[in-house]
């Protein structure tokens, strides 16, 4: 994964859903210092929101219609602004799957830092979560693999290597990956590759 | 010989006397003013107290303003005051930064330490576990929820589902209404038709003192007048809100808390006089005045103990200190800044006072993290099981 370069956020939009006062303007104005375009409200409207990069939540408020509705999903780098350290409010924050966190009240120093983390955190397991989708995916097409290998080692009567290699030339012939040329074979949508005559 | 000229010592006192809460508010000045008084009749001080005297007026932003003026203006090192938690969050920072002491009586749902804090209300251990394991073992394990959408209605509502859930009851509902909003209609009719067999109530103000009030009424008419009256749970009604509900629907609720003014003991009997010749013959202290009362007489003791104002010095002196109060002894645990109290559980009766059912052995730790509470050992005794006792005798 390519990591965000770190040296500056300018012209990043960042949504902060917090009730007006001091936290919330030392927090505007550290990320106006640090170049970033600011939206600030009491109450986000739900997401998705175009154009908003990162979203800083306040932790101690609950989301709409209370504290045990399941919050919506953001999708977004995110950090979340506490104050409480309850185990109620740190349940409700932990649903909203913030990427970094500031602790009340929010002083010019961390916030930075909570951008770099945010950023760097919400890459990483958006990372993750596509190559766990695909080991997945893979994982799932196994079956289907083997079931065809041992197609291809009855109707050929060779071994399992051979018609593992079969397969594969077949599938680079047919400009298909492995697992989709299985299927097909299984679906009797195409035909088994067979040993090369003489 | 001329007398020797007592030093001044001024605190700061940071209390709502008007806004939502004000009725609290002027309850726990009424609790500092006796302290104030106390010591500065006393030949024990060689100081005395001038308070200076700052009402928010509930207003989160204007605790952090008169905050900031008590201690950078009127240079005091020691300021009692707030009681919500929201209010505490404001003044934390600025008590920390300028490193001075707040003395907290309000209780409180705990997770919070702070250095800069000597927190005398009592934690999560000495009000909502008491109460929920009163309620487990006594009364059932089936609830109905009702409170202010706010911090201490979400805490103790999870805390008590925790208990409820471990002893294998259920939550039938929670009900949250807006803080400040006196509407309260909804939830009585629901409770009308639902017939929960326990209410736990969280309201603040007006809206609890409506809530008691108009389902005390729609429980007198009509097809409900013979049906069986849920008992209502609180860790925070108290006497002077038994006469804002009014002479009927004020009777026969639960109270958890650690000081009640039907304590029978000489401190008590003192202090309750010394109160009513204050503010009043018909006034009884509620449990916020005791704790502002301690705050004060706590922190005068450790001002003398240690022979300063110095914030290191006294916070040193009063850890030391172990004082009969009159909810009985308490000191301040070391480890945590927070006061060993006395839990209680007590029914409220005709005349605006409490019957109190049960009180703990002894003065408990304060555990603000509730990392000692053990649900196993909680729930061992809930309805049904094998040997129901006192609900108060295992609390930590």
């Amino acid at each position: 994964m390519r990591r965000r370069h770190l040296a500056s956020f300018r012209g990043l939009h960042a949504l902060i859903e917090h009730c007006p006062g001091r936290d919330r303007t030392v927090l505007a104005t550290q990320l106006d210092v640090l170049g970033l375009k600011v939206t600030a409200l009491e109450t986000a409207p739900a997401p998705p929101w175009d154009g908003v990069d990162i979203f800083f939540f306040d932790a101690d408020a609950g989301y709409a219609g209370g504290p045990e509705e399941a919050p919506p999903e953001i999708n977004l780098p995110s950090v979340a602004l506490i104050g409480s350290e309850t185990p109620g409010r740190l349940e409700s924050m932990l649903a909203r799957e913030p990427s970094a966190y500031l602790m009340k009240p929010i002083r010019s120093t961390g916030v930075y830092s909570s951008l770099a983390i945010a950023l760097h955190r919400f890459a990483l397991i958006q990372a993750m979560r596509r190559k766990l989708a695909s080991a997945e995916e893979r994982l799932k097409s196994r079956r289907i693999l083997f079931s065809a290998v041992l197609q291809v080692m009855n109707q050929a009567q060779v071994g399992e290597a051979e018609a593992f290699r079969l397969l594969q030339r077949a599938a680079m012939s047919q400009r298909v990956t492995l697992e989709v040329l299985s299927a097909r074979i299984l679906a009797g949508q195409c035909p088994l590759p067979r040993v090369a005559a003489g | 010989m001329a007398k020797r000229r007592r030093e001044t010592v001024h605190i700061g006192v940071l209390y709502s006397l008007t806004g939502p809460y004000g009725l609290v508010g002027r309850e726990m000045l009424n609790g500092l003013t006796l302290a104030v008084e106390q010591v500065n009749a006393s030949a024990e001080f060689d100081f005395q107290f001038t308070p200076l005297v700052f009402d928010p007026g509930g207003e989160l932003e204007v605790y952090q303003e008169h905050c900031e003026l008590l201690i950078r203006d009127k240079a005091v090192r020691h300021i009692v005051g707030c009681y919500t938690s929201a209010s505490r969050k404001q003044v934390l920072p600025l008590v920390e930064r300028y490193d001075r002491l707040l003395w907290h009586s309000a209780r409180y749902e705990g997770f919070e330490n702070s250095d800069n804090v000597i927190y005398v209300g009592a934690a999560p251990n000495q009000h909502i576990v008491p109460l929920a394991r009163y309620m487990i073992e006594t009364l059932g394990t089936s609830v109905y929820c009702v409170g202010a959408n706010y911090l201490w209605t979400w805490e103790t509502n999870r805390v008590l589902q925790e208990i409820v859930s471990a002893a294998g009851g259920t939550i039938i509902a929670k009900r949250l209404v807006a803080l400040g909003d006196p509407e309260i209609s909804h939830v009585v009719s629901e409770i009308i038709e639902r017939k929960p067999p326990i209410i736990f109530n969280t309201l603040v103000g007006e809206a609890s003192y409506r809530f008691h009030r108009e389902l005390y009424r729609a429980q007198s008419h009509g097809a409900h007048r013979d049906a069986p009256r849920p008992p209502i749970l609180s860790c925070s009604l108290c006497e002077p809100e038994l006469r804002l509900i009014g002479p009927r629907a004020s009777v026969g609720h639960i109270t958890s808390s650690v000081y009640f003014a039907s304590i029978d003991t000489p401190e008590n009997r003192t202090f309750v006089r010394r109160y009513r010749e204050m503010f009043g013959s018909s006034n009884l202290p509620s449990v916020d005045a005791e704790a502002s009362y301690l705050c004060g007489i706590l922190l005068a003791r450790a001002i003398r103990r240690a022979g300063s104002t110095d914030v290191q010095a006294v916070r040193a002196a009063v850890y030391k200190d172990e004082l009969n109060a009159p909810q009985g002894p308490v000191k301040i645990d070391p480890e945590n800044n927070h006061c060993y109290l006395t839990p209680r559980l007590a029914r409220s009766r005709t005349g605006f006072t409490f019957d109190i059912l049960d009180t703990a052995p002894s003065a408990v730790k304060p555990d603000p993290y509730l990392t000692w509470l053990d649900l196993d050992d909680l729930t061992r005794n809930a309805r049904g099981g094998a040997r129901p006792g006192s609900p108060l005798r295992l609390v930590k």
